[in-house]
């Protein structure tokens, strides 16, 4: 394992404690509460991560686009000449 | 879907929001009132027509309500487009399987985007209609709430996850599981069958073993109900998690027995190409339309492809998973939108199960096709698994109206083989009884000796076929 993944896996675990650990007893929660619990420890890791990916392919997006209209001028221009 | 005209599909009776009915012999669904805010609401807000452009939804048209209507709480009816086979996930090839799941995500994906969730995810919502897969259900939409969870996330991991995991991972074979369990493979289960090495995953440690530890947890005990939030964003990176896991999920294809059987056969080129010629002249002397045909022991579907190029819808069976695999790719690669090899064991076919078992339509059910392919199988069902003759003739006077079955002769090199470790209890087994036996159900209209492997094509007619 990677020290970024490693470091993922820490994470993950200190917060799966940190939301199974609280029990108190009062409603009864149907069966489907522990897919919403994975849901919410999954939503709190996940989204910062696929946040930054968004953010890369976006840039990315506008920098390939720029450069490629400076390429698309670029060819112009030599045609022109 | 036979004997089931002008009555309600015994399959559809989960979800209060409607049910599909069989009139005239042409399929409808009945769109109840509990449901006319959310249908409007797909209908408007345009996510149907995305869906539907991306052909990942099947087309509906609404016919008249008043002619149509099966209860006094109908908003509307749809007729949905026909799908020519309905297969059921222990069917797919594992590819198939895959595309289904991805389907299923980026429908979810689309749906949020114009604010709707789906409220199901169930891996039977989902049929292959010309070579895509389509969400049948169009019921499965509700309006997104903002902030709360997936619904159907349990049964995503259960109906598509866990499975192509087991499969990947452990063993293809475990994809019969579906089989006995029909909402899914339990995620405890999932997780005590997964090798360790998948805990090493972030993303199957997640899904799979901490949802199962979490389930048990929460299912035992009573606890204050917190107020659960999760952000759109947020919903939408685990669905980008879930498509990415979904996409690592490979299953490596090593040559097996089958999947090479044209290769390694006792034909030789010039046999085959005999036999071909031999097939494709008793196809083209029917004299009636075909649209659908079976091909039982497919392979990696080379008859089932020369009938799919006729426009004949055929199902490509084997028991093989590679020869599925190998079929589906090649489906996949050529965009055939007439062939669909799925796994099946021809001794064994996928019964009826579910509630009543009629939530989910045996194989027998599901026909009978106009043309039935046993090409180089009886050999197989009547010294491998000891099937008579008279046993054969049965099922397949079941199954079709026209057949084309190959005899293969004992004294064939691959009969032989199947002989060599038992004793040969079959006297009974001569070209003058199998035709003798066949004849029980079908006329005999014509035979073709192939070159010299010995080995006969008949095509056949059922004598109670229409």
């Amino acid at each position: 394992m990677s020290k970024h993944q490693n470091l993922t896996f820490f994470l993950f675990l200190a917060a799966v404690y940190c939301l199974l650990i609280p029990k108190i007893s009062y409603a009864y929660l149907d069966p489907g509460t522990g897919s919403y619990i994975v849901q919410i420890i999954l939503a709190g890791l996940l989204s910062v991560t696929f946040m930054f990916k968004n953010f890369w392919s976006k840039l990315f997006k506008i920098l390939s686009s720029v450069f490629s209209k400076k390429k698309v001028e670029q060819k112009i221009d030599e045609n022109e000449k | 879907m036979k004997n089931k005209n002008n009555q309600i599909l015994p399959s559809s009776f989960r979800d209060p929001s409607g049910f599909v009915f069989i009139k005239d012999n042409k399929i409808y669904r009945q769109i109840n009132k509990i449901y006319q805010v959310d249908y409007d609401y797909l209908m408007e807000s345009g996510l149907y027509e995305s869906l539907l452009k991306e052909n990942l939804v099947i087309k509906h048209e609404e016919v008249s309500l008043r002619d149509f209507k099966q209860s006094d709480d109908a908003y509307k009816i749809i007729s949905p487009q026909e799908i020519p086979f309905f297969s059921y996930p222990y069917e797919w090839s594992f590819s198939r399987f895959k595309q289904a799941a991805l389907a299923t995500l980026q429908i979810q994906k689309i749906a949020l985007t114009h604010n709707m969730i789906l409220k199901d995810a169930s891996a039977y919502n989902i049929q292959f209609y010309e070579n895509k897969p389509l969400l049948i259900d169009t019921l499965s939409f509700k309006k997104y709430k903002p902030n709360t969870p997936w619904i159907a996330y349990r049964q995503f991991c259960q109906h598509f996850l866990a499975p192509l995991a087991l499969m990947s991972m452990v063993d293809i074979r475990l994809q019969n599981l579906l089989r006995e369990y029909i909402d899914g493979i339990p995620l405890d289960l999932a997780s005590k069958l997964l090798p360790v090495k998948s805990k090493l995953s972030f993303s199957l440690l997640s899904h799979i073993h901490l949802h199962a530890k979490t389930q048990k947890h929460y299912s035992e005990k009573f606890s204050k109900q917190k107020n659960i939030k999760i952000s759109k964003q947020a919903l939408l990176s685990i669905l980008d998690n879930l498509a990415n896991t979904i996409k690592n999920l490979q299953w490596k294809i090593s040559r097996s027995e089958w999947s090479n059987y044209y290769q390694e056969t006792n034909y030789s080129d010039e046999s085959f190409n005999k036999k071909k010629e031999v097939f494709i002249s008793f196809v083209d002397s029917i004299d009636e339309k075909l649209i659908t045909a079976w091909d039982l022991g497919a392979n990696t579907g080379e008859f089932s492809r020369i009938l799919s190029k006729q426009d004949i819808f055929t199902v490509a069976f084997d028991f093989d998973f590679e020869a599925v695999e190998i079929n589906s790719r090649e489906v996949v690669k050529n965009n055939n939108k007439n062939l669909l090899p799925l796994v099946l064991d021809i001794t064994n076919p996928s019964p009826a199960l579910g509630w009543a078992h009629a939530e989910r339509e045996s194989l027998l059910e599901r026909g009978p096709a106009d043309l039935v392919l046993a090409l180089a199988l009886m050999h197989h069902l009547s010294i491998s698994n000891n099937i008579p003759f008279l046993k054969l003739a049965d099922f397949f006077q079941q199954i079709g109206k026209w057949l084309i079955i190959e005899y293969v002769p004992k004294s064939d090199s691959n009969a032989q083989k199947l002989l060599w470790n038992r004793e040969d209890i079959f006297s009974d087994y001569s070209q003058e009884n199998f035709e003798k036996a066949m004849s029980t159900h079908f006329d005999i209209l014509k035979s073709g000796v192939i070159s010299e492997s010995k080995r006969v094509l008949y095509l056949m007619r059922n004598k109670n076929a229409k």
